[in-house]
């Protein structure tokens, strides 16, 4: 494992505040670089009006 | 008919039961026992249940029949069996998840929902096994163990609503109730071979039952016919004013829509997404006849083509662990270890998405949506696949952290769009393999009516599980 992701991970898990067992390490940074391929598609180019699916709605008073 | 002979047979369809009652033919009492005793005898197998609510049912039971005697009945549902999934509030029970954490937790209230049934006069009796959390997957170092699939115990259900696939499937009632976060309902149903609607967005009430994503989840009805989740969606639909995702749209007639057929109604097969969604070849072949038969019974098919099922997952994957994470964080990192390993692990990456990765995800949401409505301007439904193949065996389910697999079903939770999973046929092992209708927003009513057909026309409900234990 180069070190560069080795330590992209690591402040992964640092900002996440979470903590990883030595032996589930491995799984985990695999785990996570795997999920970083499947969302590269959310870096293609969008349109400025593009916006978010969820805003908040303004139907008329909340209970 | 004897105890034993009741316990031996599924329970009927809620359709047949209300019938039965109405005429004073069959007793909700009798209805509750039989239900209950199957329980009893099938629950050491599959695994279906958490807790049995026996007397709570027999006392429900017993005010159904007195009601109905005096000539109070409340409607079709009245007198007959249910369940809940164990992420559903009903007031006095616990409220687990399947969880370590929750062992505890005792409802004050009644979910919207739960409310809504036994209103209705339905009957609770017992409370479902779940992935924990309607997350993670089949986990062994749980306080209750995964529950099992009917047509083969060896085999998976599907999850997370994976007690409700079960108990459905084994005829221990006819309905059931899952969430749908990422096809929670539909896969449990599709690999139990049963019926599963993940209604529309907001058309039914999320309150006082365990979120895992604000702006994903859904909840709704797994029963045995097309027909019977027709009439537990008259009685679940409708605006909750203090669920914040509610929507206040007029509720049809769902049963009186099943009458009109398919005649002229144009569906679109989308077909590529099979490959593209690395379906099996029994599940397309099966896929194909479905939509010889609709073809058969009048309707147009037409093909049609889903943006890439890989922008849906990267939609639905950040979208979810980013905010089932927000759910959790607390608990991850203060007690991670009550939590089941696989849980813990899949919970935990939503903690390593950033902010921005979350609003690109919301953008592509709106994307993904825009070209699915595109598609109902010239096809009433669509007709897709649900599942990859038959349910794979329990112990070999995927439990890494990253499932290698992505589900299908997330399509239309991104979107938003009713989907029905319902069976399409049966694979070579014997298990059931399953089709999925989509409609518009907020029309379940033709997406059931398409259902509806097809499974009178098919007839795969006159099959079901030889289970051994009766």
């Amino acid at each position: 494992m180069p070190d560069d992701r080795e330590s992209e991970f690591a402040a992964a898990v640092r900002r996440a505040g979470v903590a990883i067992p030595a032996e589930r390490w491995a799984a985990m940074r695999e785990a996570y670089f795997s999920m970083q391929a499947l969302l590269a598609v959310l870096d293609d180019p969008r349109a400025y009006e593009d916006e978010p699916a969820a805003l908040p709605r303004y139907a008329g008073p909340q209970p | 008919m004897s105890a034993a002979d009741m316990r031996a047979t599924p329970l009927p369809s809620l359709a047949a039961s209300g019938r039965r009652i109405a005429s004073g033919e069959l007793s909700p009492v009798a209805l509750a026992e039989a239900a209950l005793a199957r329980a009893a005898a099938l629950n050491p197998t599959l695994d279906a249940f958490i807790e049995i609510t026996g007397e709570r049912a027999l006392a429900a039971a017993r005010r159904a029949e007195r009601e109905i005697a005096g000539g109070r009945r409340r409607g079709p549902l009245h007198g007959i069996p249910y369940a809940l999934k164990d992420i559903y509030d009903a007031a006095g029970l616990r409220t687990t998840a399947h969880s370590r954490l929750l062992l505890d937790n005792v409802a004050v209230a009644d979910a919207a929902t739960t409310a809504r049934l036994e209103a209705a006069g339905m009957v609770l009796v017992g409370k479902l096994a779940t992935h924990e959390f309607a997350t993670g997957g089949p986990a062994f170092d749980l306080p209750f163990p995964p529950a099992r699939n009917p047509w083969n115990p060896a085999h998976f259900t599907g999850g997370s609503s994976s007690g409700s696939g079960a108990a459905v499937a084994a005829g221990i009632v006819s309905l059931a109730m899952g969430s749908d976060t990422g096809g929670s309902i539909r896969l449990p149903a599709a690999y139990c071979g049963t019926v599963g609607l993940k209604p529309t967005y907001g058309r039914v009430s999320r309150r006082g039952v365990a979120p895992l994503c604000y702006s994903l989840d859904t909840t709704g009805p797994l029963t045995w016919t097309v027909e019977d989740c027709a009439l537990a969606m008259q009685v679940l639909a409708g605006h909750d004013p203090r669920d914040p995702g509610s929507a206040d749209l007029p509720v049809p007639d769902y049963r009186a829509a099943l009458r009109d057929g398919v005649a002229g109604l144009r569906i679109g097969y989308a077909r590529a997404f099979n490959a593209d969604g690395e379906v099996g070849p029994e599940q397309s072949a099966a896929l194909d006849a479905t939509a010889q038969t609709l073809a058969g019974l009048g309707a147009e098919i037409v093909e049609v083509a889903l943006p890439p099922n890989a922008q849906f997952q990267a939609c639905a994957r950040t979208i979810s662990h980013s905010e089932s994470f927000a759910i959790h964080a607390a608990d991850l990192r203060s007690r991670p270890e009550l939590y089941a390993r696989v849980t813990r692990e899949r919970l935990m990456l939503g903690g390593f998405l950033t902010a921005t990765q979350y609003v690109q995800a919301q953008r592509l949401r709106r994307i993904l949506t825009r070209k699915v409505d595109a598609l109902f301007e010239t096809c009433e439904v669509l007709l897709t696949a649900v599942i990859p193949g038959p349910a794979p065996i329990l112990e070999e389910t995927d439990d890494g952290p990253w499932r290698r697999q992505q589900p299908l079903a997330s399509v239309f939770n991104v979107t938003g769009h009713p989907a029905l999973a319902q069976p399409c046929g049966f694979a070579g092992n014997g298990l059931p393999l399953s089709a999925q209708f989509v409609g518009r927003h907020f029309d379940e009513a033709t997406v059931l009516r398409v259902g509806h057909a097809y499974e009178r026309s098919a007839g795969w409900t006159e099959r079901r599980p030889a289970l051994a234990g009766l």
